[in-house]
């Protein structure tokens, strides 16, 4: 079998232009390959500046705050002698002005106190004599109707003794009297209970006499009466 | 009372005991002897006469000894009698006038005697009645009020409540200052000391005097147990008190006096009863009433007690005693075992005097609750039918189960008339719409025992009752303070 | 007036007993062939009672058994109806003194009385008399006991 030269020319020519690709592929790819490289070296480097520059910052932020802080502190201690300064100073101040104001203070009291003192004691003096003569006048009074009131009293002392003196000897004979009565009856009673005893005793003596004494006679004679009593009271 | 000799020396007339039989003694001799004397035997007991023959007495023993034959006996000349004072209240007393309570007897050196027969007052000294006679139980007050000086008949069958009412409306007219008379006709010792001990617990004894026979007493002593209890009574009506008598029961009386009078073999009539069993509770009932004094109306209100068999009140003794009073309570069993308390009958009782003492309002009340109850007991006949019923129908049954919850009430709980009467007409008024049966009872006995407590909640209830012209002037008040009295409930 | 014979027999109530077991005896034997009603008249019963009985009989001609029954039976209640005087006396009286109660009540009181006698030697004498339901106490210790009472302030004065 032969091939046609169009067919062959046509395979060899596709052949050619594929294999042409090929090349062009490779090289882009080989090209492609470079660039990631260089991108990628590019990458790394960025990354170390950016790592220096960060550490640097770092550094650098930790300086200045370092020398904020003794900045503060240099200025705090200021403050705090200042202050100390001020509060010793204010002390003094203070003091020497208390100082003042008590000594005026002590100055005016003493003054006031001496007045007030001495008005006081006028006071009391003019008082003293007040009551004095008051109370001379009160127990003058007190006197005269203490006198006149014991007076009263007394009478009526007297009279009402007299009187109880009176009440009470009534009493006592009042009770007196009753006791008497009720020993009396009390007597009485006792007498009516042995008369009592004394009566039963006699009546059954005189029973028990009467009872051995009748004689058969005497009881059928006692029957028949009985009976002609009976006739007439019971009517049969 | 004198000794055996000096009746014997004193009346010179003796009698033999021949026979003894039972309680009944016939005795020999005594010619004199009258009915109803006091015959005193030579052993100490002593007895009434009950029946004269030509030659011989029957006499009525009043104690359980027995005597011998040939022991001697002699008239005294007069009828029983017994000591009466106030010292008896707050005790109980055998018929005798004898205290058998554990108490310290009273002393009766002083007392007055009185006889325990005697006849009952003439028509002249009655006096219309006129007051109502409080009974705290709001069906009775409501539907079969009592009149002061009425004789009623209370009536049921056994273990049917009427102990409880009898002992609730004691407690209520005690607590008014009333006299009150519980007498107890041959029943247990036990039921006796119940009594005792309730009106102690609740503070009345002060005002009641207990008169009790028990079973183990001899027929005798039963049998004037009911005469010592009305003869106190008139002591005290004489003394110008109001006086409430209740006799627990005469039936229990007239089975002693059948035994009696057929041992003493008098003939006997119907059921095996003397002819004169109506006579002998006739001449007690009598002794009550209303009457006319120098102190005013003073009453003794009779409230007699009858058992019947099955709820029978056609029975002898209870017709009998149906028509000496003036109307009757029946208890009935069908009522009990549904659980009404008090299982009281409002239409098969009666009261023939009771509704003149009720106030127009009262009365009006009265009406209305009668014909709604009619009304109320027909239409429960018809839910029978399973028909669909009617928004009428259906709130009268509602209205009607409310006002028998109304009419429940616990077992010694006593309800004062104003109250009742308030309660009522908020009810009516459709106050306790939208709660229960039990919710609405729950209330109004809360509402009860503050208007005890409570006075100003007991002043506004009187108010409305005192200001009210009318049963709807009444209603429209209690309508309008509804709010208010239910108010109380939550407080 | 018929039992008048029967009355005289009679004077207390132990003679009623008496007559009346006799009579029960005789009322026993009316029937009895051994020992029948004619011995028993003769042999068991007193001889005073037998001839009142066969006085009576004879006048009534009470022969025959059903009869005589009769006789004896009313003989009895005779003697149940008999009213009974009971006294009480201080002493146990003779026979003859029995008897001459017993005609006095017969004479004043009543004319077929019998008595029943009771002794209590406390009553000191008389009697105590109850008949027909009445009582009355005519003893020496009540006559005493009165004069006591009665003279009482006499007696403690001397006392």
């Amino acid at each position: 079998m032969t091939i046609e030269p169009t067919i062959f020319f046509n395979i060899m020519g596709s052949l050619f232009v594929l294999g042409i690709a090929l090349i062009v592929v490779g090289v882009l790819y080989i090209k492609t390959l470079k660039k990631l490289d260089r991108l990628h070296k590019r990458e790394i480097k960025i990354d170390e500046e950016t790592h220096k520059k960060a550490l640097h910052l770092i550094q650098n932020s930790r300086d200045k705050g370092y020398e904020i802080i003794q900045d503060a502190n240099i200025k705090a201690q200021e403050i705090l002698k200042n202050a100390a300064s001020i509060t010793d100073k204010s002390k003094t101040v203070l003091e020497k002005e208390l100082e003042k104001v008590y000594k005026k203070q002590v100055k005016d009291l003493g003054t006031t106190s001496n007045e007030l003192l001495d008005d006081y004691q006028k006071l009391l003096e003019d008082a003293k004599k007040d009551s004095l003569n008051m109370v001379k006048n009160i127990s003058k009074s007190i006197e005269m109707s203490a006198l006149s009131e014991v007076q009263d009293f007394k009478d009526v002392l007297r009279q009402e003794t007299l009187v109880s003196q009176k009440v009470v000897a009534e009493k006592i004979q009042q009770e007196y009297d009753q006791i008497q009565e009720d020993v009396k009856a009390y007597k009485q009673e006792k007498l009516k209970q042995v008369e009592d005893s004394l009566f039963a005793l006699l009546k059954k003596v005189s029973e028990e006499t009467i009872g051995k004494t009748l004689s058969l006679e005497q009881h059928e004679e006692l029957v028949l009466e009985a009976l002609e009593r009976g006739k007439k009271e019971l009517k049969l | 009372m004198k000794t055996f000799n000096q009746y014997l020396n004193e009346f010179e007339e003796i009698g033999f005991v021949e026979e003894v039989i039972h309680s009944l003694v016939i005795v020999s001799g005594l010619p004199g002897a009258f009915p109803h004397e006091i015959i005193v035997f030579e052993s100490g007991q002593i007895g009434e006469v009950f029946t004269l023959s030509s030659d011989s007495v029957t006499v009525l023993l009043f104690s359980k000894e027995s005597l011998k034959i040939g022991t001697r006996a002699t008239r005294t000349n007069q009828t029983l009698q017994i000591p009466v004072d106030e010292n008896f209240l707050g005790h109980v007393i055998n018929p005798l006038g004898i205290t058998i309570d554990n108490s310290k007897p009273p002393n009766h050196k002083d007392s007055q005697k009185r006889f325990v027969h005697q006849n009952p007052s003439d028509l002249h000294t009655r006096a219309l009645i006129s007051q109502s006679c409080e009974t705290g139980v709001s069906l009775v007050d409501m539907m079969i009020p009592l009149g002061r000086g009425q004789r009623e008949l209370i009536i049921g069958d056994r273990k049917t409540g009427k102990s409880n009412f009898l002992l609730k409306t004691v407690l209520t007219q005690a607590g008014q200052g009333v006299i009150c008379v519980y007498t107890t006709i041959g029943k247990k010792k036990q039921d006796i000391k119940k009594a005792h001990e309730f009106f102690q617990k609740h503070g009345v004894s002060k005002n009641v005097v207990i008169v009790a026979s028990n079973s183990q007493d001899s027929a005798g002593m039963i049998y004037i147990t009911p005469y010592t209890a009305i003869t106190i009574a008139e002591y005290f009506k004489d003394t110008g008190k109001h006086v409430l008598i209740v006799l627990d029961d005469l039936t229990m009386h007239a089975k002693y006096y059948r035994e009696i009078s057929l041992l003493s073999k008098r003939f006997p009539g119907r059921n095996s009863y003397p002819g004169d069993i109506f006579y002998v509770h006739a001449k007690l009932l009598e002794r009550s009433g209303n009457f006319k004094t120098d102190k005013g109306d003073v009453s003794i209100t009779c409230l007699s007690v009858a058992e019947t068999m099955q709820g029978d009140l056609t029975g002898y003794i209870q017709t009998n005693v149906m028509s000496m009073t003036d109307g009757h309570i029946f208890f009935d069993s069908d009522l009990f075992a549904k659980g009404r308390r008090p299982a009281i009958n409002p239409f098969l009782s009666v009261t023939r005097v009771g509704k003149q003492t009720q106030t127009i309002v009262r009365r009006e009340i009265n009406r209305e609750l009668s014909s709604f109850l009619t009304l109320f007991d027909k239409m429960q006949n018809y839910i029978h039918f399973g028909a669909e019923l009617s928004d009428n129908i259906k709130l009268t049954l509602s209205t009607g189960n409310k006002i028998l919850t109304f009419f429940d009430q616990s077992p010694f709980m006593v309800v004062p008339h104003n109250i009742q009467m308030v309660l009522f007409c908020v009810l009516w008024s459709n106050g306790w719409e939208g709660k229960t049966n039990d919710e609405m009872r729950s209330e109004m006995d809360f509402l009860i025992d503050v208007y005890k407590k409570n006075k100003q909640f007991k002043d506004t209830v009187d108010g409305l009752v005192s200001n009210a012209k009318s049963f709807n002037d009444l209603i429209n008040k209690a309508k309008l303070a509804t709010p208010e009295i239910l108010g109380y409930t939550k407080k | 007036m018929k039992f008048l014979p029967i009355l005289k027999l009679i004077k207390t109530t132990d003679d009623v007993s008496r007559i009346n077991d006799e009579l029960e005896i005789l009322l026993a034997s009316l029937y009895r062939v051994k020992n029948g009603f004619e011995t028993t008249l003769k042999k068991s019963v007193s001889m005073e009672l037998a001839n009142v009985i066969k006085d009576l009989a004879g006048q009534t001609n009470k022969d025959l058994r059903g009869q005589m029954r009769g006789l004896l039976v009313d003989i009895q209640k005779y003697l149940l109806s008999l009213p009974v005087v009971k006294l009480t006396l201080a002493f146990s009286p003779s026979q003859e003194f029995v008897e001459k109660i017993v005609s006095y009540i017969r004479e004043n009181m009543n004319s077929s009385a019998v008595i029943e006698l009771a002794k209590d030697s406390s009553i000191l004498g008389g009697a105590i008399i109850s008949a027909s339901g009445k009582y009355k106490d005519i003893s020496l210790k009540k006559a005493l006991e009165k004069t006591f009472e009665g003279k009482r302030e006499i007696i403690s004065k001397l006392t």
